[in-house]
């Protein structure tokens, strides 16, 4: 098994997703997204299992009607896609492919797969209500100076901030 | 000009294709930047690892310096652009429970995405738990729906809001990304090192930020857009395709109907008086997409006046730089065209329709003076490009 290659350098990092959010506006006149995709993929179960429902609710109904052909023919879902395949294909490129569960140093690997999923649960319910997370509000609305981008990335990182001291056992 | 999918230059097809490979280039530097560890992503909270602050701040800043530049040299039309708009309430609501989410998971929607690509069982586990939450989520909306619709101001400018220049701002964010990555590295050196020996060091703060912050206050010192336009001079005027006020004439007279005449004076001088079946236009109208429908009209040759030539000119070489090749200028401009119908026998171009040119210009004199709606505006709304409508947001 190979030695991981090192990290790249923040900065130079920074500076290409900037380019590459430069890129996505340029091309398509939207910016980057994640949150979105997985509503995609949760209208997509609805719809199959429950298709009344879907259809009726004022959450799912709208979005359905939108996507006609299928509620996964969506850009978002297209460019998770991409980043599926970017990240497993970086993570060869530098061997940190691997199956593994982080978590901090104090905590066991059981109340790590309890704090994925409530985390998960969180911004999941949170990014629908902010309607973004850091990828689609934040940084591209930053990119593109909307308020709401400010708005949203200073309620992201200023509650973590603030909640980050009760939470550390987990992770330092 | 950009943005392409929405001017129609890659088709909404192509776009799905176009999203793959901007994934791609996402998800390889979120990756290699080292965000598929949960464990890199929180250090930023607990100051033993700021590579979220750093890569965030530094993409954040070359993204709009760049969309700014972009915009400045007239490749990117910000109407285009999804702008996200601002429902405050639910915007500072959602982002607490996603700061409470981002610690108490690890992840965000894009960083779990790349940590699963990467074989992270927390990942997965947390996707899993975003398709909860947004299914609860769902279940529950109506009860949400008012709150969720507050607040609305729309698709808003940060600047704005401050009340401050766009470049102003732009200059100031880049500063304040220097100062947090210069306080960060030093609380690196001072505190982390204590707690994460091995830490890669990243030596000084990259040039990268220097050249943009130079970038930024060029911006940010530019004069304004409308003054571009000053220095606009034609070199030749051999070169320049001119429709002369006979011609004009001949084609009023007979409703050819192969001119369209635009005006680019003021709205006053328009209202008063102007060509037939004008159109305004403000110089700036010239070089938006928007308008291009009159000036890719094969049928009808756009002809730009103003009083004299002197502004038409400009129009025409903004035209002409756009890349439209069908356009020309009315000759002597708007008062040449005046001065034709008070005084008809004055010709202007020797021999345009042969002998006939005196009778002509008289029979139009006088046809063009019994009609006072020809020379007022009549066309009710400029046509616009139809463009494919932004979509975007999470």
């Amino acid at each position: 098994m190979k030695d991981p290659k090192k990290y790249m350098n923040p900065y130079y990092a920074g500076f290409l997703l900037g380019l590459v959010v430069i890129v996505s506006f340029y091309l398509t006149g939207r910016g980057l997204g994640a949150s979105g995709a997985v509503k995609s993929g949760v209208v997509a179960v609805v719809e199959v299992v429950a298709p009344e429902h879907a259809a009726e609710s004022e959450y799912y109904g709208p979005y359905l009607q939108e996507h006609k052909e299928s509620p996964l023919k969506a850009w978002l879902v297209f460019l998770l896609g991409g980043v599926f395949i970017g990240g497993t294909v970086s993570g060869a490129y530098s061997n940190r492919l691997g199956i593994k569960i982080d978590h901090g140093p104090k905590i066991g690997t059981l109340l790590r797969v309890f704090t994925a999923i409530i985390g998960g649960i969180l911004f999941g319910f949170g990014a629908q209500l902010g309607r973004g997370c850091t990828s689609g509000a934040a940084l591209s609305g930053m990119s593109v100076l909307s308020s709401a981008g400010f708005v949203t990335m200073i309620a992201i990182f200023g509650t973590g901030f603030v909640v980050a001291y009760f939470f550390r056992k987990l992770w330092i | 000009m950009g943005p392409l999918v929405p001017f129609g230059i890659i088709s909404p097809e192509f776009n799905y294709i176009v999203a793959l490979f901007i994934g791609f280039g996402f998800g390889w530097v979120l990756e290699q930047a080292g965000f598929s560890t949960s464990r890199k992503l929180v250090g930023v909270f607990y100051g033993y690892d700021y590579v979220v602050l750093r890569v965030f701040f530094t993409a954040a800043s070359t993204a709009a310096i760049g969309l700014v530049a972009l915009d400045y040299l007239g490749a990117i039309d910000f109407n285009y652009l999804y702008i996200n708009p601002t429902f405050l309430w639910p915007a500072i609501a959602g982002g607490a429970i996603m700061g409470v989410g981002f610690i108490i998971g690890g992840f965000c929607p894009g960083t779990s995405v790349v940590a699963a690509a990467v074989g992270k069982v927390d990942a997965w586990l947390f996707i899993i738990g975003s398709f909860l939450g947004i299914f609860i989520y769902g279940e529950l909306f109506p009860m949400f729906k008012d709150f969720y619709m507050s607040g609305n101001y729309g698709p808003i400018f940060v600047y704005d809001s401050l009340g401050i220049s766009r470049g102003l701002f732009v200059f100031l964010l880049t500063i304040v990304a220097i100062a947090a990555f210069v306080i960060t590295d030093f609380l690196e050196k001072r505190v982390t090192y204590g707690i994460v020996p091995n830490h890669p060091k990243y030596g000084k703060t990259v040039p990268a930020i220097a050249v943009s912050a130079i970038a930024a206050l060029i911006i940010m010192l530019l004069p304004a857009q409308e003054d571009q336009f000053a220095n606009i001079k034609i070199e030749d005027s051999n070169k320049v395709k001119y429709v002369t006020t006979e011609q004009a004439a001949f084609d009023i007279y007979n409703s050819i109907n192969s001119f369209q005449f635009i005006d680019l004076r003021s709205e006053e001088e328009y209202k008063e008086f102007c060509m037939t079946n004008a159109i305004r236009m403000t110089l700036k109208d010239v070089s938006m997409h928007k308008y291009s429908n009159y000036f890719t009209n094969k049928l009808k040759t756009p002809v730009l006046y103003s009083n004299e030539e002197e502004i038409a000119l400009k129009a025409y070489l903004i035209a002409k730089d756009e890349g439209y090749a069908n356009v020309a200028v009315l000759k002597g401009g708007i008062n040449e065209f005046k001065e034709m119908i008070e005084n008809p026998t004055k010709v202007q171009t020797a021999g345009f329709v042969g002998d006939y040119t005196q009778e002509f210009l008289t029979k139009f004199s006088i046809f063009i003076k019994s009609d006072t709606t020809l020379t007022k505006p009549r066309v009710k709304k400029i046509i616009e490009v139809k463009t494919v409508k932004v979509k975007g947001g999470c």
